[in-house]
């Protein structure tokens, strides 16, 4: 299989690459002047392209690499990669679901502890030796607050069983009510929003969801409330969001994406009620391994002819 | 015109009675004063010091004038002066041993306190419980003798105190500043803070009818010595922690004084603030929140990852109902949970190790819930950490003390542990410079119960303890002897 080409984006696994490397012919693309560039040399070569949150395979790319098979993503997000265009040319799509759940649901409550219990906020207080200073701040108490989820998948469910620990009634919005679930169905965001003090973002991103947070839900959710989002940057209108948390029409965010990364609106970094993370949701060395030995199972069994470990398309 | 003022006749004041601040001036005009309040020498050596000279000595009612705490360090001593009517606190044998003068305040006060008699008898008979004479001013005046209702009364009418029950405070606890206005509706508070008088004469002099006292885990220790022993009519201590390490309560024991403390109110919170902190540890969400804010998005491909939180071994030290709170929630996260308590508890779902060592042997992270004695203090010692591992992580919310401090910073900075989330230090609100500036560990200030819900539930309770006591009900949540 070493002659097999392989198209990487963007570094995102030293393990990924060096496994990569090892079995196929790899083009690391950012090792190149331009794209163009690159398209000209090899775009005849390239059979597989591993795809990650950043960079993907949009129809532009698709249309340029003739000889493409499959597109393996190194995430579980499909948003970066065009489905339909991919099906119309019988291109294999596959991702990472299962493997990154956990990771995702716990950073998801660790990211609701942080914004709520000012943790981080905490920690720059001691570090800059304030506490000789002075106590710090009453904070908000996340035991028993309601969690409302958008988005029931895996880590939804992940994000509920892990809520419920901490006696929180838990409700949801999907698009349509899953049956035998015990947590409280909303037929709308808004409604969802209404109902709970802290609302999660956990669903796909697709042309129906992008904007999903806008200001009615922000409105919603209100000064005492919270967003969470660790999903997509393009499920909140940011620039909403960074008005209410600055007007205070919203009690808080705890993000680990953004709209357009790695740029994070500078109005929110001296903020003291967001916590900001670079989009860290599967970030553990446990779990990048987990993804990346996917991955790479995912390519040997197409190109072996095997059935594929986790197929989308 | 200090020239003047050497050639005044030397006065040494005692307490100070109540009656010189307001008239200090007047005194000083008089008098050159020496003042043993504004010394840092405890009293006996102050006077054994300064009072070589001094031939008449200023005393409050209450300031004990013996042979051993005052006469034998004023050898030039002719003549005594109290405030008072009472001469109980002064040894007049020896003073007419010694051939020193005592003058009292006579009978200038006989008619106040004769009215004083009349009221209070009225109010006793008019009214039913508690009631000390807390509505009378704390200026010094002569403590009423406890008055015992005329034989002839015969109704009580159950009234509702007009007048709140005194409660003293040493210092003021967080929730006692966060809810000022609602605890002075139901108590009236002796604020020793307050006074210029050191801690002892205060105490000596304006709370030995006090009965309740209220303080907070992070104020003075509460001592035989330096608290309790001027406190003769003590019988409640509320404090506003979980912990009670800073009362002596075989002394309260040995005194009949009970103990009230914050029960449970705060064990989710403080679960809370443990899994917080074992989360970002591990996923390292504050070191990331910095890089962010830092405008430093880590776009190398060799920024580190952090650590898988689900399914780790977790090694709770202590289960108690906080312990209890975090096993329950880190349950949910598939993590497998063992823990070392005093006692084995069946009736608990999780491995039990009889000691910390072999704990944190089968642990990947500890996380310390237990309360701070003599047994416990740096229960978490070099042998404990080593076990633990070089991935292992500590999080402590319960007392700095528990942990040898110096020797986990060691234990961090040659990798020996992989991190730590710390809510308590041995010495708050000192935090040593090297944990402030490493990377892999996060630091919070003692904010484990620091919730407006917390603070609200906390002001409740002890609202209801101190009414509970007042009223003659039981405790709500008494520290009882185990």
């Amino acid at each position: 299989m070493e002659s097999i080409g392989v198209l990487m984006a963007s570094p995102v696994n030293p393990y990924l690459e060096q496994e990569l490397d090892k079995r196929f012919n790899l083009f690391r693309l950012w090792e190149y002047p331009s794209k163009p560039e690159f398209l000209k040399s090899h775009s005849q070569s390239i059979r597989a392209v591993v795809g990650g949150v950043s960079a993907g395979a949009d129809a532009e790319l698709i249309q340029a690499l003739p000889k493409l098979e499959i597109v393996a993503s190194f995430s579980v997000g499909l948003d970066k990669i065009d489905l339909p265009k991919c099906k119309e040319k019988g291109i294999k799509v596959t991702n990472t679901p299962d493997v990154l759940t956990e990771d995702v649901a716990d950073l998801a409550i660790g990211l609701i502890l942080a914004t709520l219990r000012r943790i981080c906020e905490c920690d720059r207080y001691v570090r800059k030796g304030l506490w000789k200073k002075g106590d710090f701040q009453l904070t908000t108490k996340f035991s028993g607050k309601t969690v409302g989820i958008i988005g029931l998948g895996r880590i939804g469910m992940a994000i509920a069983k892990r809520a419920e620990a901490f006696r929180c009634p838990v409700s949801y919005y999907t698009r349509s009510e899953k049956s035998d679930c015990k947590y409280k169905y909303y037929p709308s965001v808004v409604e969802l929003a209404s109902n709970c003090q802290i609302l999660v973002v956990a669903c796909p991103l697709t042309g129906e969801t992008r904007h999903i947070i806008n200001r009615e839900v922000i409105d919603a959710l209100g000064p005492k409330g919270f967003l969470i989002n660790i999903a997509r940057g393009p499920h909140v209108d940011e620039p909403e969001l960074v008005s209410a948390l600055i007007e205070g029409r919203l009690g808080g965010a705890g993000l680990d994406v953004f709209e357009n990364e790695p740029y994070v609106p500078e109005e929110l970094f001296k903020l003291d009620n967001v916590v900001l993370l670079p989009h860290v949701g599967s970030g553990t060395i446990e779990t990048r391994q987990a993804m990346a030995d996917l991955v790479i199972g995912n390519l040997e069994a197409h190109f072996l002819n095997k059935p594929r470990l986790t197929p989308v398309i | 015109m200090m020239g003047h003022q050497e050639q005044l006749p030397q006065i040494l004041v005692l307490g100070p009675p109540s009656v010189f601040k307001p008239y200090e001036h007047q005194f000083t005009k008089k008098f050159q004063i020496l003042k043993p309040w504004e010394s840092s020498l405890p009293t006996h050596l102050f006077l054994s010091t300064h009072g070589g000279s001094v031939e008449a000595v200023l005393t409050s009612g209450i300031f004990p004038v013996t042979a051993n705490g005052v006469l034998n360090h004023l050898p030039a001593l002719r003549l005594i002066v109290t405030t008072s009517a009472g001469l109980n606190h002064i040894d007049l044998p020896e003073c007419r041993r010694r051939g020193i003068s005592v003058a009292n305040a006579a009978e200038i006060f006989s008619e106040d306190v004769a009215d004083l008699g009349v009221g209070l008898l009225t109010d006793v008979m008019r009214r039913v419980s508690a009631g000390d004479g807390s509505n009378l001013k704390i200026d010094g005046s002569i403590p009423p003798k406890s008055s015992t209702p005329s034989k002839s009364s015969t109704k009580m009418d159950r009234e509702k105190l007009s007048s709140p029950p005194q409660v003293l405070m040493l210092r003021p606890p967080p929730v006692f500043l966060r809810f000022q206005p609602q605890f002075s509706e139901k108590f009236q508070f002796l604020r020793a803070w307050e006074s210029d008088l050191p801690l002892d004469a205060f105490l000596s002099n304006h709370a030995q009818h006090v009965q309740a006292m209220l303080t907070h885990g992070g104020g003075l220790p509460i001592t035989a010595d330096q608290v309790l022993r001027h406190l003769p009519s003590l019988r409640l201590i509320v404090t506003t922690s979980a912990g009670f390490n800073h009362i002596d309560l075989l002394e309260c024991r040995r005194r009949g004084i009970s103990v009230a403390n914050a029960g449970t109110i705060f064990s989710e919170d403080a679960a809370d603030m443990a899994v917080a902190l074992f989360i970002d540890v591990h996923r390292r969400l504050s070191a990331a929140d910095r890089c962010v804010r830092g405008a430093n998005w880590p776009i190398t491909r060799y920024y580190p990852l952090g650590s898988k939180v689900s399914g780790k071994r977790i090694g709770i030290v202590g289960l108690g109902s906080i312990g209890y709170e975090v096993a329950k929630r880190l349950d949910a996260f598939g993590c497998r949970i063992s823990y070392n308590s005093r006692q084995e508890k069946p009736s608990v779902p999780y491995q039990f190790y009889s000691n910390v060592c072999e704990l944190a042997a089968n642990s990947d992270a500890l996380i310390i819930c237990c309360a701070l004695t003599d047994e416990t203090r740096h229960m978490i010692n070099r042998k404990v950490m080593l076990a633990l591992g070089k991935d292992g992580v500590i999080v402590n919310i319960a007392r700095g003390a528990l942990i040898d401090e110096k020797e986990m910073i060691k234990c961090l900075m040659n990798g020996e542990i992989a991190g730590a989330g710390l809510d308590v230090f041995e010495y708050e609100p000192n935090v040593p410079k090297e944990l402030r500036e490493m990377d892999n560990v996060v630091l919070t200030p003692h904010v484990a119960v620091f919730t407006d819900e917390s603070f609200w539930d906390l002001f409740q309770l002890m609202v209801g303890n101190l009414e509970a006591f007042f009223s003659k009900k039981p405790l709500l949540t008494p520290v009882l002897d185990d």
